[in-house]
């Protein structure tokens, strides 16, 4: 009886699994970040962004309503993080800095957070989130990162 | 084929109890607030009059930012913050935060009992006399 009950517990575990998965394949398990439209190059913890990853955003502008109120900036531009890097080493944070062209000169640092209701996704990953991440498609509330911190250098 | 499907079942299940592990050693289940500072200097925070533990939850290239334990997640919560000698004090409000049940299952249970479902915003160091 228990082994059948931890069975079907499992199973479901399974099933869920998988409806995250595709949930994450519909996401090409990407977490996007709004930035000012600056000039000078990205670099997210300390490393060059691939600049062919940075896509601008106004469509998305659009959809999350200026969620980022923090942005003083009226266009943004987007950076599509690899989820696969960021969330499942379980990076809660992540700066991002616009530097110059040396490389070195940081014109502005941004501190982001991911969304803090979204601490317990790795365990939802396997047990919550199948049913949860399809409700979520319809939210578009997954993988929101929220600007804790802006600074501009002179 | 059932055989199969149960070995992956438990293997999931198997890493679910894992990631429950891992979330308790990372004190992820504990209330708390953040509080970031641009300098890695220690700091001392006290949270309505009483002293707070804090540990370090993440190291950036220009944001350090340090996760102070709450006891009590009242709403309004009274944070002080010192570091270098320099002192600085602000009030913070946490919302409660609806649960997403089907995101949190029996954790939103938990967190009921534990009257932990309250979101609080950062507290950036250098923001807070602003």
């Amino acid at each position: 009886m228990l082994l059948r009950s931890i069975t079907l517990f499992a199973i479901g575990c399974l099933a869920s699994s998988c409806a995250t998965v595709i949930h994450g394949w519909n996401h090409k398990f990407t977490s996007p970040v709004y930035i000012g439209d600056r000039s000078g190059k990205v670099f997210v913890e300390g490393k060059e962004f691939d600049i062919k990853s940075v896509v601008s955003g106004a469509d998305v502008k659009t959809k999350h309503n200026n969620y980022y109120t923090y942005s003083t900036t009226v266009t943004t531009t987007t950076l599509y993080f690899d989820e696969a890097v960021l969330v499942f080493p379980k990076q809660k944070y992540v700066t991002v800095e616009i530097r110059d062209t040396d490389d070195v000169t940081v014109l502005e640092s941004y501190l982001f957070r991911r969304d803090p209701r979204y601490a317990f996704f790795a365990l939802n990953f396997f047990i919550g989130a199948g049913v949860g991440s399809i409700v979520d498609l319809g939210d578009n509330l997954a993988y929101d990162w929220e600007l804790v911190a802006y600074r501009k250098f002179n | 084929m059932i055989k199969l499907i149960s070995i992956v079942s438990l293997a999931c299940l198997l890493s679910s109890c894992a990631t429950i592990v891992n979330i308790d050693n990372n004190k992820s289940w504990k209330m708390g607030i953040d509080v970031v500072t641009e300098s890695p200097e220690p700091i001392s925070v006290t949270v309505n009059g009483r002293e707070a533990r804090y540990y370090k939850l993440y190291e950036g290239e220009a944001y350090y930012v340090n996760r102070v334990i709450l006891r009590k997640p009242k709403r309004d919560l009274d944070i002080s913050v010192t570091q270098n000698g320099v002192t600085k004090s602000r009030t913070y409000h946490g919302d409660k935060v609806k649960g997403l049940f089907w995101f949190t299952g029996l954790w939103v249970l938990l967190d009921h009992a534990k009257g932990t479902l309250r979101q609080y915003p950062a507290v950036v160091y250098e923001d807070m006399d602003l």
